[in-house]
């Protein structure tokens, strides 16, 4: 190959956005038509075995325990399930004491979950062991949560109100904590930091450099966001910055997020961050948006989404 | 394990990541360097290069797609040091491949378009196409994957594929004399 052709072959190869590139590797529309084929003609299976078990009169029955939510409330549970909760099955389980343990295993955003609460005046263990391979522990809108996860299962446990609570799923930590966070919003409680117009909240939580990370991303006016908490020891004035945005910024500024001293970083109209630290309960923040950035915008929606650690107590 | 288990694994800073990132991906890596390296320990250099490039970019990043982003990390990797490569006169597959593309395009006229009018021309062009059209252009001559493949791998016929890539081919150069974009 000449050098005349070997330098367009460069500039071709070099010419083309990353996610184009990316896209061309990921599963082709092809192959997952092979797989709806497939899963039309299973399903087409399935509906003739089934027509001939109902003709049969031999309809399969769902395993039920016979349980419902009035005999759940008649111990005084009343479990919160998210919104789209379907296919719901309650249950009551023995426990230590003489109040047994409400359990309801539903569907949610695509896979199955299993709540569970018990009454008791301490904190306690409520499912199965199981060997976790990760875990973390962190405080977010007044309540401690524990998270442990392995390859295949999550679990997310608190104890609020004289009630242990713990939910597992064979699902991602990032997928059951966005059900938690439906729980307890049906709980009256807050974990996402959202603001009320937002759309598109998730909630996660996970380490970050040794500090315990609660984040919340959301997108208002079309325009996504991240904003963080961690609780930190460290009380030096040059404190951590958590956002995870790294880069060269145009403009950097000081200033202040409610009394808490803020670092700002951003491009006008591109990407920004505002970094501050609450000394007195020991948390660090951050917001983060990916356009639109301006001074104004950031310390304007920082101040909003703050809710100072001290109002919780 | 899947992608989104492995992407949280990065954000929570776990060695594991890495692991689990290689034992599902690194066959795929491991190819794509091939197919731009000659040498062996350089294509392996490649992939442990893409591993510590994904540690540094996850987070902040979330990618959509996880085989795709550690696809075109190693892809790029790869031809920074296909140079060095060349050195040594031998042509890769990537750039034999390039040779058939290179056949259709239109020779260049007197006026050549600079770097950053032509990047804006071919990705203009490409979005334009269907996303299967666009899939097989795009590992043929981008990633050099065989038409079989790339049939193989998107379940259709290898015919399919390469009436879609001469159709692909055409279009270009098609688009390139009307623009008046010569490289």
């Amino acid at each position: 190959m000449s050098e005349r052709i070997y330098a367009r072959f460069l500039l071709f190869m070099n010419a083309v956005d990353n996610d184009l590139l990316e896209e061309a590797l990921a599963i082709p529309k092809g192959k997952a038509m092979l797989h709806w084929k497939a899963l039309t003609a299973a399903a087409a299976c399935l509906c003739v075995v089934l027509g001939l078990l109902l003709w049969q009169g031999r309809t399969p029955a769902p395993p039920e325990s016979g349980v419902t939510a009035a005999d759940l409330a008649g111990y005084g549970y009343t479990l919160p399930l998210p919104a789209d909760a379907r296919d719901i099955l309650y249950d009551l389980l023995p426990s230590p004491s003489e109040i047994p343990i409400a359990q309801a295993r539903f569907g949610t955003g695509g896979h199955a979950v299993t709540l569970r609460a018990w009454r008791t005046v301490e904190p306690q263990e409520i499912f199965d062991d199981e060997t976790w391979t990760d875990q973390m522990d962190w405080s977010d809108g007044g309540t401690t949560l524990s998270l442990r996860s392995n390859a295949q299962t999550a679990q997310v446990s608190w104890y609020a109100d004289e009630t242990q609570w713990s939910v597992r799923s064979d699902t991602t930590p990032a997928d059951l904590l966005d059900t938690v966070d439906d729980i307890f919003s049906v709980l009256g409680r807050q974990l996402n930091r959202a603001p009320e117009n937002a759309q598109d909240v998730h909630y996660n939580a996970f380490y970050l450099d040794d500090l315990a990370v609660g984040e919340t991303s959301f997108t208002l006016d079309g325009v996504k966001y991240v904003y963080r908490i961690a609780p930190t020891y460290d009380t030096s004035p040059d404190f951590a910055d958590i956002s995870g945005v790294e880069g060269d910024f145009d403009h950097q500024a000081q200033a202040e997020v409610g009394w808490c001293p803020a670092r700002l970083s951003w491009n006008d109209g591109g990407p920004g961050k505002v970094v501050w630290f609450d000394v007195v309960p020991g948390q660090l923040y951050s917001l983060s948006v990916d356009a639109g950035a301006s001074q104004e915008s950031l310390l304007d929606l920082a101040n909003q989404l703050f809710l100072p650690a001290q109002d919780e107590l | 394990m899947k992608d989104t288990q492995i992407i949280e694994l990065f954000f929570r800073r776990a060695g594991e990541a890495i692991t689990h990132l290689a034992e599902k991906y690194g066959a795929m890596c491991r190819t794509i360097a091939r197919r731009i390296l000659w040498d062996e320990r350089d294509s392996e250099e490649c992939v442990n290069d893409t591993w510590l490039q994904t540690w540094n970019a996850i987070p902040p990043q979330r990618p959509a797609c996880l085989g795709g982003f550690v696809g075109r990390i190693t892809r790029n990797l790869a031809l920074n040091r296909l140079d060095y490569n060349r050195a040594q006169k031998r042509d890769s597959a990537l750039v034999e491949t390039f040779g058939e593309l290179n056949n259709t395009l239109p020779d260049p006229e007197d006026t050549v378009a600079d770097e950053v009018t032509f990047r804006d021309f071919l990705n203009r062009f490409l979005r334009r196409q269907s996303e299967e059209y666009r899939c097989y252009f795009l590992r043929r001559y981008w990633y050099g994957m065989s038409v079989q493949e790339i049939a193989r791998e998107c379940g259709v016929g290898e015919e399919k594929v390469k009436s879609a890539l001469f159709r692909t081919r055409n279009k270009l150069r098609q688009a390139m004399e009307e623009e008046g974009v010569y490289v």
